[in-house]
């Protein structure tokens, strides 16, 4: 994915707290990360934004046949990302967002 | 309390709500206690899912409760040796000493890689808490059992395959035929134990025709119209053969169902693939009223061609449903008999009277809805998925009901686990189903297929692209992993409540890889063959001793398969005695554990993302809360501000509506259609392939085909011709799952009834063979693995079978009358890649062996060897 482009200083932005939980904390090597997008951006654009600073394993663990990895729970502001619409949801409608990006290991399930 | 009873000393006679756990369907029960004692434990008549049923596990919960050979105190491993029968030397710590080992050992294995944490339990109230752990901490190995056992691992990702939701059942309020394909569907053995066994029973007063397809006359089969006893792992070539009667002796099959609901008439091209729209890729169908392909979106169903043959720019194409035609009719009557040793007028017969009762055609008024009415099913179970195919077996015996109809329709077979109110099957790539669950969307769902990559979980799911889980392989990840390309192994080892030594694949194997783990913690309230592997062991509660919320989640999580109509409903166990001894709720150490270890707010956020918390009921990862704050706000969160955690204490149980038609019958309310060509097999087993020729590992690919066929199992085609008896294992409704052994009462129960323990044979291979009833007789393996038993003779057993019920044979219990009785059927599996279904994971439970007499009845010698002892 290409990297998205940096909001213009007259733009609104939205300054997202993003947390990770789970294995995802070793691979970008911290548990917190702040980042600046336009205030209209989707939670697609902030994986972007997250795939152009940790490389493409970051994208291949969130990422599966272009949506949201089954393994993969996307809190925005304590929300289930995908009762927002997913990769379209939107951050926030203010200039903060909270997102938290948990990687779970399978359901618990069957017998 | 009376004057009277103060008299008599009792200054306490309370009854308690909560919820058993004796087994996972967890049923709403209450207590009664006398004087801090529980005394007593039934149904509450308008609880669901059981409405006051209670089984006699259930009845016999108290006896675990108050067993005297309980864990009471933290353990810790003395001896450095480690195996079957090798004592472990406990010695009595502290829980403060227990705490501070734990903890280190985790932390340490955390700062290493924390995949090397490898968690499993069996306690269903508990998995939302652990896989949050798990999250925390950062291990993507988790898993509730180790080598799906309990439904063979193949019944599941079917059942997403044509409903979309976790498992399936048939219609018992509406049904009037039903087919049980290895079986227990309502006889207490399976799930919702008491639930469906009260509207099984409903169902057959009311007249539903039941026929039960099984080596063993079960006790499914002994309460049924009819029992047709088959060779083990041959049912698909039944279900063919039936089908082909159905399709080319017949002609009877539901054609309005099939072209709207089915991808039968999506074109296929001679490589298998589908004929596809060269402008965005969509599959095509033939539009016969129009004279030439269309896309699958652009022709009415009803003009789509189910059958025929066409030319398209210069490619053969063929509707899907007209190669399953052809497909079928290489499975004759005839030739199924000799592959099922079931009459060819059995087949013809059975395929008859189901397609019959579904009654092709008719519709049934529901809720406002007209909806199609195919009072048939087919239903299936551990019987035909613990093969070496299992997920092929359980595919043809869906078809069946594909072909009449009946998939998600009132009468016929239906999703029974549909992850409540919020779960809504939807259309996906190529216009099949896919689950709608807002919240896991295709969590687990073999549909659309899963991409393979480089395995990162123990138990190698990664190249199981259509299974919904792999825990088969978990135990051959930890011993073969490396030739798998994993780079990490087991550090450390948490096992609560899942007895895996006893239930899954062979014990020697499990205790090679058990042996592996440098540091092992068992949660456990009593020793069992896993617990003898542990570095430390904690003492935990019984269900009577603890509190944990929504036991069942209808939600996000499956549910006690509810049937149409029935009510969504949250339960929960709570404290109806304190705990003995030193006893602590596993989850709530675990918690502290995720404190100790720093992770306690990450532990919170996962548990808001596992639990999906509303708002204002979320954990702030900033704060601290106590267990009773978690589960005060996990009420809240799904029942409502009013029914928090002192309405559960008082009520035990909140009821939030009845199931819809809309939820029961969703068939007709959705887009998304079932394959019953499997077309995207094809590409999975491609990508399989692939990746595993370039990684050097050898791996069988060759059930991944588009068309279901019956293949032996390795045991049938293996086998020297002296090995002559298929071992068959069938469930013992007291019996299944958790905590029995222990058990006093349902020891003694055992006991009383001549079918347990003792391993039974047909009466005329007992005559063939010389044998008679109470026999003690040699079984043994063409791998050598060896048991003794004493023999029954029955009617009721297919003649090439032996039947071993239930898992006995223990050789870790307190219990001195269950220690070594029967015979411990999975001794007999060989626990090797190879036997392993790779499309499903399941373990291939087909065994054959010889048999010869050691000792005849009545003759005296000491008592009967156990095939383990320590």
């Amino acid at each position: 994915m290409p990297p998205a482009s940096a909001p213009e200083k007259t733009k609104l932005v939205v300054e997202v707290r993003v947390t990770f939980v789970g294995l995802i904390q070793r691979l970008v090597g911290r548990r917190e990360e702040a980042v600046v997008l336009p205030q209209e951006a989707t939670l697609g654009g902030l994986l972007r934004e997250l795939a152009a600073r940790y490389g493409q394993e970051l994208e291949e663990r969130l990422l599966e046949n272009g949506e949201l990895a089954a393994h993969v729970t996307i809190l925005i502001n304590g929300r289930n990302a995908l009762t927002q619409g997913g990769l379209t949801a939107k951050l926030s409608d203010g200039s903060q967002s909270r997102v938290e990006i948990v990687l779970l290991g399978p359901p618990l399930m069957g017998g | 309390m009376t004057d009277r009873q103060l008299a008599a000393g009792i200054w306490e006679d309370v009854w308690i709500p909560t919820a058993c756990d004796m087994c996972y369907n967890v049923c709403t029960v209450r207590v009664h206690r006398v004087n801090g004692v529980a005394v007593k434990i039934e149904g509450i008549p308008e609880a669901p899912p059981n409405y006051g049923k209670v089984c006699a596990k259930g009845n016999a919960g108290l006896m675990n409760l108050y067993n005297p050979h309980r864990i009471t105190s933290p353990l810790l491993r003395t001896n450095s040796q480690k195996g079957i029968g090798v004592d472990p030397k406990w010695k009595e710590i502290s829980w403060d000493e227990a705490m501070d080992l734990l903890v280190e050992k985790l932390r340490l294995a955390r700062s290493k890689d924390p995949r090397g944490l490898v968690a499993a339990t069996f306690d269903r109230c508990s998995y939302f808490s652990l896989r949050a752990f798990m999250a925390a901490y950062g291990s993507p190995n988790v898993t509730n059992t180790s080598a799906g056992f309990f439904c063979g691992n193949g019944v599941h990702p079917v059942a997403y395959t044509i409903t979309g939701s976790n498992d399936v059942h048939p219609d018992l309020k509406l049904c009037n035929y039903l087919l049980l394909f290895g079986s227990s569907h309502g006889f207490v053995a399976q799930q919702n134990a008491m639930g469906l066994a009260r509207e099984m029973a409903e169902a057959r007063i009311r007249g539903m025709k039941l026929v039960v397809i099984d080596p063993v006359c079960t006790y499914a089969a002994s309460k049924a119209d009819e029992w047709i006893p088959i060779r083990p792992g041959t049912d698909t070539a039944f279900a063919l053969s039936l089908m082909n009667v159905l399709v080319n002796e017949l002609g009877l099959y539901d054609v309005p169902y099939l072209k709207k609901y089915t991808n039968s008439t999506y074109l296929v091209r001679p490589d298998g693939h589908y004929l596809r729209d060269p402008k965005d890729g969509r599959p095509l169908v033939w539009d016969a009223r129009n004279g030439r392909a269309g896309a699958l979106d652009g022709v009415e169903p009803t003009d789509a061609a189910l059958e025929g043959s066409f030319q398209l720019e210069g490619v053969k194409a063929a509707p899907a449903f007209q190669l399953f035609k052809e497909h079928l009719r290489s499975y004759l009557p005839e030739r199924a008999s000799e592959i099922t040793t079931i009459p060819a007028e059995t087949i013809r017969r059975v395929a008859r009277d189901l397609v019959e009762a579904a009654r092709l055609g008719s519709t049934i008024h529901v809720e406002g809805h007209d909806l199609p009415f195919r009072p048939a099913a087919a239903c299936w179970y551990r019987g035909i998925s613990a093969h070496k195919h299992g997920m092929l077996n359980g595919m043809s015996v869906a078809q069946i009901n594909l072909l009449i109809g009946a998939v998600d329709v009132p009468g016929g077979l239906i999703n029974s686990t549909a992850a409540g109110p919020n779960w809504r099957p939807q259309e996906g790539p190529d216009g099949l189903l896919v689950p709608g669950n807002p919240f896991t969307y295709h969590h687990a769902s073999p549909i659309p297929p899963r991409k393979v990559k480089q395995p990162e979980t123990l138990e190698l799911v990664e190249l199981f692209p259509v299974s919904t889980y792999a825990r088969t392989m978990l135990w051959l990840g930890v011993l073969y992993g490396e030739k798998f390309g994993l780079n990490y192994g087991p550090q450390v080892f948490i096992q609560c409540r899942t007895n895996m030594m006893a239930a899954s694949g062979d014990p020697e194997v499990m205790a090679e890889a058990l042996k592996r783990v440098p540091f092992m913690v068992s949660f456990a309230d009593q020793h069992d063959e896993t617990t003898e592997f542990a570095d430390l062991l904690l003492p935990d509660t019984h269900a009577l001793e603890r509190l944990v919320p929504v036991v069942f989640n209808p939600y996000v999580h499956y549910n006690n398969a509810p049937l149409p109509d029935d009510e969504w409903c949250f339960n929960f166990q709570q404290p109806v005695v304190k705990p003995m001894g030193q006893a602590r709720y596993w989850m709530e150490v675990l918690t502290e554990v995720a404190d100790r270890l720093g992770i306690i707010g990450d532990f919170y956020t996962a548990f808001n993302a596992t639990a999906h918390l509303e708002d204002g009921y979320r954990l702030d990862p900033s704060q601290k809360y106590t267990w009773e704050d978690i589960c005060d706000r996990w009420f809240k969160s799904y029942c409502g501000e009013e029914h928090g955690l002192e309405y559960f204490r008082g009520h035990g149980y909140c009821k939030l509506g009845k199931r819809t038609a809309e939820q029961s019958y969703p068939r007709v309310f959705h887009k998304g259609r079932i394959p019953l060509y499997l077309e995207h097999f094809i590409g999975a087993g491609e990508d399989v392939r692939k990746f595993t020729q370039e990684h050097n590992i050898p791996w069988d690919t060759s059930d991944y085909i588009p068309l279901t066929e019956w293949r032996p199992c390795p045991a049938q085609k293996e086998s020297p011709a002296e090995y002559d008896l298929f071992v068959v294992n069938q469930k013992v409704p007291f019996l299944t799952l958790t905590f029995t052994s222990e058990n006093p009462w349902l020891v003694d129960l055992a006991h009383h009834n001549a079918k347990v323990f003792p391993v039974g044979m047909n009466a005329a291979t007992g005559r063939r063979k010389g044998i008679v009833a109470g026999d003690e007789i040699e079984i043994e393996t063409p791998s050598g693995k060896k048991v003794r038993a004493i023999a029954r003779l029955t009617e009721g057993l297919h003649p090439e079978c032996l039947a071993v019920p239930a898992i006995l044979g223990r050789w870790v219990t307190s219990n001195d009358r269950a220690r070594g009785q029967g015979v411990h059927f999975n001794s007999l599996l060989e626990y090797t890649v190879d036997r392993l279904d790779t499309l499903s994971a399941a373990l291939d439970a087909c065994v054959k062996v010889r048999v010869r007499r050691v000792r005849a009845s009545g003759q005296k010698e000491a008592a009967i060897a156990p095939y383990r002892s320590p």
